[in-house]
């Protein structure tokens, strides 16, 4: 077998732009796409997708241009497959690798483009109502006036029919304090046959609002486009600027930034596995889980001036950086909350009822979650190694030596499993840094390392790639020649994982659906943005 | 005239016992509502609250479903009707019930099963899913509950010699309390109250989420006043089924105005005390269990049921015949 790039070499009408040490960029046909794809796909061990966007690039003569980033684990390579000219219509890749299914749906929602034989054209993003040739994020349409054009219609839901099948609607108000989305039950007695989700209630348009914004005020939205996995969002998008300007970040800057992103995960998952207890009605359980989250988010408050941590991460370093002092509370806090997690983690591990209600439930099969290109937890409790803290070298986590904790069976039990033995590992992380940091010299707070914005490259794609508490969160960034965003694409975690939720309902029973979906505790607003 | 004397005093005494009922179960639930926070480390609304709630929903608007028909407004009246009525033949803080007649055991089982069917009849009403899953989850729970729940009182009742729940808990004076048949009665009739409470492991009253509820499912499409008598009922029910396993772990026996008010209100005070310790005992097991998986609840059902059944045997065994 030839080797990737000798294949694309000798592959007529591949153009290589950048062939480096980590990552390569080749313009094709995007007639050839589906071909390449399918080579690629074959290679072992097999690509994950990292991100796959629809730029409008008529305005530099390129017309529409689709960008497919993969990333070949083992050789911490990163390929950018790029389609120019594409003028109405591509071919579809969702039959080859499921995982694009709703990308291109999506490109057909938002660029009106037509994606050639998909095998769900249904609109996606765009609910009902909205109006025939509404395309927002062609740079042609102008936003503002848009909500005149819209007129309410119902939804469509498939009709399935037999013996006693009855449909059960929830949402997209629900009785808790949740996001909205409206999900849909197919159901015989109990027993799920299938499940529609209807996502995307909280399309707030924010990859159109980046677009002509500052770095600066771009990060600020990104930050904010959700309330989960803030960090790692910020943080990616100052990565991918990173990589535009050519910018190396200092180590104490790296260690960090690799605190930040640990105590975002050791709260999160500790949050979600309170939730998880909340969903089989375990109030002891919900009740602890909720008092070690709110301890670690005051610690956040308290040290970083954010219980999200939003703005402490600023392209080209960090807006403070706490001295040794703060370093050895900060370390002396979290020793204590790592004891008191272990105080009362086996309360839920070693619960007969709990573990009755989560073994073998909302089984997500490996086979599943590779195609659909499943990420975080969710991938690794079906025994997928793709912690993209072990699969590419970013931050301290080289040094940390990370690996990625599987766990079997794919069911709401192994998803637990693996939460929870993350957060002892993010525990032992944090203790390793903190531990640097405090012998680390002083630095001066407020003195954010800023950064030379002239020399930013423009109109030349780069991604950003932080592994969130979800998954891998993944920032595709285009800046203009003024240095103001040109396009953002926002792949969160949640928008990978979406998809595999229906798949792992049926055989299960309905009351075992909150369960299931605390399970995987994704978030909406960052998957319909 | 001392005839009539006679028939006031018992009216009024039988007004006096529902009314205690009436004012004690919205306490109850504030009760175990703050024996809960206590386990979540929580300061949990203020025991008082359900009152505030019941004399809140008293006051708001009401919405009916266009599909409902007469059945969706008569079902709160009925359900508390019935409630009050298996209320009179509980015996009460003094060991007395105003209704004390051969057979008012299955009164108790009637009533409470009235209750269930136009419960079940009015989640159908609304026409939506929510309630139709209650109903259907309800049917299936009661189908299970209820042959457990009488059988373990025709224990008590075989081994008391009489059907009316007053001669039961004042019979149960005499016998020991380690009595092997009593037990296991008093072990079906504990695991079967949960179940009729609508409480963690068999179902759970605080739920939000829609898709597993049971009885909360039935009243999804009731708001306003019907809400609030439909929640009070519930109340009710649950402060009913806590005094008669009160009296049967520990009857207090008869106690009339001849122990002078000083008696009585000693009776009060453990009575409520035991009440208490049993609501303390059931917030604690909603704390520490999950919620069952649905099909699992016939496993644990089946032992309440079982443990019924043994309880028969046993006292056959013992007695030699029934």
């Amino acid at each position: 077998m030839l080797s990737l790039r000798e294949y694309l070499q000798s592959y007529q009408g591949i153009e290589i732009i950048i062939w480096e040490n980590k990552e390569g960029i080749v313009e094709l046909s995007s007639s050839d796409l589906p071909e390449v794809l399918s080579y690629c796909l074959e290679i072992k061990p097999r690509p994950i997708w990292l991100t796959h966007v629809v730029n409008d690039e008529r305005q530099l003569g390129r017309g529409f241009c689709l960008y497919l980033v993969l990333h070949f684990p083992g050789k911490d390579f990163s390929l950018t497959l790029v389609a120019k000219g594409i003028k109405e219509e591509f071919p579809t890749l969702a039959l080859i690798f499921p995982a694009l299914n709703w990308s291109e749906r999506e490109a057909q929602d938002l660029f009106g483009l037509h994606a050639v034989g998909h095998p769900d054209p249904r609109s996606l993003v765009l609910h009902p109502g909205w109006p025939q040739g509404f395309h927002p994020l062609r740079k042609d349409y102008k936003a503002g006036d848009e909500r005149k054009a819209f007129d309410r219609a119902p939804l469509v839901f498939p009709e399935m029919h037999g013996d006693g099948i009855f449909q059960v609607p929830v949402g997209p108000i629900h009785a808790g304090i949740i996001e909205p989305g409206h999900f849909r039950f197919y159901a015989i007695g109990e027993p799920v046959l299938h499940l529609e989700a209807q996502l995307f209630y909280t399309h707030k348009g924010i990859e159109k609002l980046v677009e002509g914004r500052s770095i600066e005020d771009g990060l600020r939205i990104i930050e904010r486009v959700c309330g989960v996995c803030a960090l790692s969002h910020g943080l990616a998008y100052c990565e991918a600027v990173e990589k535009l300007a050519n910018v190396e970040v200092s180590r104490p800057v790296l260690l960090w930034r690799t605190i930040l992103a640990e105590l975002e995960r050791a709260y999160n998952h500790i949050g979600d596995i309170g939730n998880m207890c909340a969903g089989v009605g375990f109030a002891l359980g919900n009740a602890n889980g909720s008092q070690s989250k709110e301890k670690l988010q005051r610690l956040n408050l308290e040290f970083f001036g954010h219980r999200f941590l939003r703005g402490v991460v600023v392209p080209g370093g960090m807006k403070l950086i706490p001295g040794s002092k703060d370093s050895q509370a900060m370390l002396n806090r979290l020793i204590k909350l790592s004891d008191d997690f272990e105080a009362w983690i086996p309360l839920l591990l070693e619960h007969d009822g709990f573990r009755q209600r989560a073994v073998t439930t909302g089984v997500l099969k490996p086979e599943n979650a590779i195609d659909l290109g499943v990420t975080g937890p969710a991938a690794r409790a079906s025994g997928i190694a793709n912690d993209w803290r072990e699969l590419h070298a970013y931050l301290l986590y080289p040094e940390l030596k990370v690996t990625s904790i599987i766990e079997q069976d794919g069911d709401a039990w192994s998803r637990l499993m693996v939460r929870v033995k993350e957060t002892r590992e993010s525990f032992r992380f944090l203790n390793t840094l903190l531990r640097e940091a405090m012998q680390g010299p002083e630095f001066n707070y407020d003195k954010p390392v800023s950064i030379a914005l002239g020399k930013v490259r423009p109109f030349s794609p780069t991604w950003g790639c932080v592994e969130s508490p979800r998954g891998t969160d993944v920032i595709w960034l285009m800046l203009d020649e003024q240095g103001k965003i040109y396009r953002c694409r926002v792949r969160s975690a949640s928008y990978a994982n979406w998809p595999a939720v229906p798949l792992t309902l049926p055989g299960n029973i309905v009351p075992d659906f909150p369960l299931i979906n605390k399970s995987f505790e994704l978030c909406y607003s960052c998957c319909d943005r | 005239m001392d005839e009539l004397f006679m028939i006031l005093t018992r009216l009024l005494m039988g007004i006096g016992h529902l009314a205690l009922f009436i004012v004690a179960a919205p306490l109850l639930q504030g009760f175990i509502k703050k024996s809960k926070a206590f386990w979540q480390m929580r300061q949990g609304p203020p025991i008082l609250q359900p009152y505030r709630d019941l004399r809140k929903l008293m006051k708001k608007e009401e919405l009916i479903s266009e599909h409902a028909s007469w059945i969706f407004l008569l079902t709160p009246r009925i359900t508390l009707a019935a409630t009050l009525m298996a209320v009179l033949v509980i015996p009460g803080v003094w060991g007395w019930a105003p209704l004390s007649v051969w057979g008012d055991l299955f009164l108790l089982g009637a009533s409470l099963g009235l209750v269930r069917l136009f419960l079940t009849l009015s989640g159908l009403e609304g026409a939506g899913t929510f309630g139709g899953m209650g109903s259907s989850r309800e049917l299936f729970l009661g189908l299970l509950t209820e042959p457990a729940l009488l059988l373990g009182l025709i224990v008590l009742a075989f081994i008391t010699d009489t059907t009316s729940l007053q001669g039961i808990t004042s019979g149960l004076l005499s016998i020991s309390p380690l009595y092997i048949p009593r037990i296991l009665a008093l072990v079906a009739l504990v695991m079967v109250s949960i179940t009729e409470m609508g409480r963690i492991p068999m179902d759970n009253p605080d739920t939000h989420l829609e898709l597993t509820m049971i009885h909360e499912g039935m009243l999804i499409e009731y708001s306003g006043p019907s809400l609030a008598l439909l929640n009070f009922a519930e109340q009710i029910k649950q402060l009913l089924l806590l005094v008669l396993l009160a009296q049967i772990i520990w009857p207090s026996g008869l106690i009339s105005v001849s122990d002078g008010l000083l008696g009585m209100l000693l009776a009060l005070g453990f009575a409520g005390a035991k009440v208490a310790a049993l609501g303390f005992f059931f917030a604690t097991v909603e704390s520490l269990f999950v919620k069952r998986r649905l099909f699992r609840a016939p496993h644990y059902l089946a032992t309440s049921t079982a443990s019924a059944i043994l309880a028969l045997i046993s006292l056959w065994i013992i007695r030699g015949q029934i």
